[in-house]
């Protein structure tokens, strides 16, 4: 009995594994086709005639084309991924900084008023971009950065997601561990170097992939905050498309993928360390 | 010897809190760069929201409940109340159950699930913009799953001009929330003690009955975790929205955010505020009812 519901349960996975990379696959298919064969397959969605989609295994006649074309020619997205890492990497290297130690603090110390200051970054995290929208509009431009990766950057990097799970993280250290240290000599710096760092580096790195992946999708901030589309990021790279340029589009979507799967594999070990911080202790 | 444990415990205590006073300032350093940027960037930003809420929408002075009666009686904040709602009252709990119970799967399966996981989670990681050009190849009305119903001799709708994008809408968030949200349920099913599992077996209770009487209940704190993971990320599901339909999309996903942003453009912004206020006093409500939960005992 065991046995055929595990092959149940497998066949069930597999089908859903199937229906989660279709679309990435077809994705990747088209970003290899050449016009024509776009148009056989899916002219009709792209505005000619009412025939049915086909379904492509494979491109009978592959080409690079579309990417050399985008590479090549295309310079507003050559330009868009650039921002897009301008915004992401400053803005995840700078929360790890700066939600860190804080994190590190709230879990570890004692002081008064905690209780109320975890509420108020529970809030933070919790709230919708568009109720702070106009206010924190104004305060980007009373300190004159609207419109620059500035204006993206620096509300992103004091987001309180990170403090909130780098919190649970550098809860797992033990107090002896840390009163042993402390009775070496050790200061809050050290302490935080020498031992929540290297215990909580799992929790670390899956908040910075996600904040990376977070970071390179987001499109509320930089919609409101960036009015200058020089400055606009992948996120926002969304051009009419049509049959002239469905191949370039093709392409330019694996080529937005490809970064954030990259990430997200080299992180993969560490999220569900990550994960585990969630894990509240009954 | 068990006195001797204690009094070595009061003296350790006491040095605690001397050199806790001496390191006072040291520590909260660790604090200041944090509270400065949350304060600069949510809390003035928060404290400015409620105090335009309260003036008139052109001019000077003090408007009172005008802008809140003014939003409440506005139909396309009805409209987009109710969508919001609509959406977070179906697909939270079908995205909890759905992963959930994947969960439970994979851990059925014991070892061989290492692959199931990777891929399950990778929805996460594509881009809203590559998303949506998919969609287009998969929900167009000439589009791939029309195609598909044909095969069936089903004649397939437009779903995305019509009531369907809310469905289509629901698709993206499951499609892209439920590996993550199966792997926090898988976490919190690894921490289960296995004994317990064996105990109940020797009681002779079968799989249904340990679920139902360890599992869930020992599951509960985690999944006030993922509720809350949900509900942000279920605000998220307005990328697509607004990359599918734009400003003004098919009016069954016209939510809050699009809202919000008419709002912005047109610089209506006594409404805008005074319905800010009030979705913040929902998601304050909201922390208030789950804060037992997610606020850590020891703080």
């Amino acid at each position: 009995m065991g046995f055929y519901m595990k092959k149940l349960v497998h066949s069930g996975m597999v089908i859903l594994v199937l229906i989660i990379l279709a679309p990435i696959y077809i994705t990747i298919v088209h970003s290899f086709m050449g016009m024509r064969e776009i148009e056989l397959d899916i002219g009709s969605i792209l505005g000619g005639g009412d025939k049915m989609a086909a379904i492509p295994l494979l491109p009978s006649y592959p080409t690079l084309k579309n990417y050399r074309e985008l590479l090549l020619y295309a310079e507003s997205f050559y330009r868009m991924f650039w921002n897009s890492f301008l915004q992401a990497v400053p803005t995840v290297a700078g929360q790890i900084l700066i939600a860190a130690p804080a994190a590190f603090v709230m879990a570890k110390y004692h002081f008064r008023g905690k209780r109320i200051l975890f509420w108020i970054y529970l809030a933070v995290m919790l709230m919708p971009f568009q109720v702070l929208m106009v206010s924190e509009y104004l305060v980007l431009k009373n300190l004159s950065i609207v419109n620059t990766h500035l204006a993206i950057i620096l509300p992103g990097i004091f987001g309180t997601f990170p403090v909130f799970i780098l919190m649970k993280v550098f809860m797992n250290i033990e107090d002896d561990v840390m009163e042993a240290a402390r009775l070496d000599g050790a200061g809050a710096l050290v302490l935080l170097v020498k031992i929540g760092m290297p215990i909580g580096k799992g929790g670390i790195v899956s908040v910075a992939v996600l904040d990376f992946l977070e970071c390179i999708n987001s499109i509320e901030a930089p919609l409101v905050f960036l009015r200058d589309k020089e400055r606009w990021p992948l996120s926002l790279f969304f051009p009419a498309i049509s049959i002239y340029n469905a191949g370039e589009v093709f392409a330019a979507s694996v080529m937005i993928m490809i970064p954030a799967v990259l990430i997200f594999f080299l992180g993969d070990e560490y999220l569900e360390t990550g994960f585990k911080a969630f894990q509240v202790k009954g | 010897m068990k006195k001797n444990h204690l009094s070595m415990d009061v003296t350790a205590e006491e040095g605690r809190k001397k050199r806790k006073n001496k390191r006072f300032r040291t520590e909260l350093l660790f604090l200041v760069p944090s509270l400065i940027g949350v304060a600069i960037f949510y809390f003035i930003p928060f404290c400015d929201v409620v105090s335009r809420s309260f003036r008139p929408e052109f001019g000077e002075g003090f408007a009172g409940i005008e802008n809140y009666k003014a939003v409440i009686e506005n139909k396309a904040f009805r409209i987009a109340v109710q969508n919001t709602l609509k959406f977070v009252a179906i697909y939270i709990p079908v995205l909890l159950i759905f992963s959930l119970f994947l969960a439970v799967m994979l851990d059925f399966l014991r070892g061989k699930q290492g692959i199931y996981k990777k891929v399950f989670l990778l929805p996460m990681a594509i881009p809203v913009a590559s998303l949506v050009l998919i969609w287009k190849v998969f929900f167009d009305r000439y589009g791939l799953i029309n195609r598909i119903l044909a095969i069936f001799g089903v004649v397939g709708s437009d779903y995305f001009h019509t009531g369907l994008a809310f469905l289509v809408l629901g698709i993206t968030y499951l499609w892209r929330n439920f590996g993550y949200d199966m792997l926090l349920w898988k976490t919190g099913i690894d921490a289960i003690d296995e004994e317990l599992y064996q105990a109940a077996a020797l009681d002779g209770a079968g799989f249904f009955k340990q679920f139902r009487y360890i599992t869930l209940p020992q599951l509960k704190d985690m999944g006030f975790v993922i509720v809350v993971i949900s509900v942000i990320n279920s605000f998220k599901v307005f990328r697509e929205a607004y990359l599918i339909g734009g400003d003004y999309p098919n009016q069954s996903i016209y939510m809050l955010q699009h809202l919000f942003n008419n709002w912005f453009v047109r610089l209506e912004l006594g409404k805008l505020t005074a319905a800010a206020v009030m979705l913040a006093l929902v998601v304050f409500l909201f922390i208030a009812s789950v804060e037992r939960i997610l606020v850590p005992k020891e703080i």
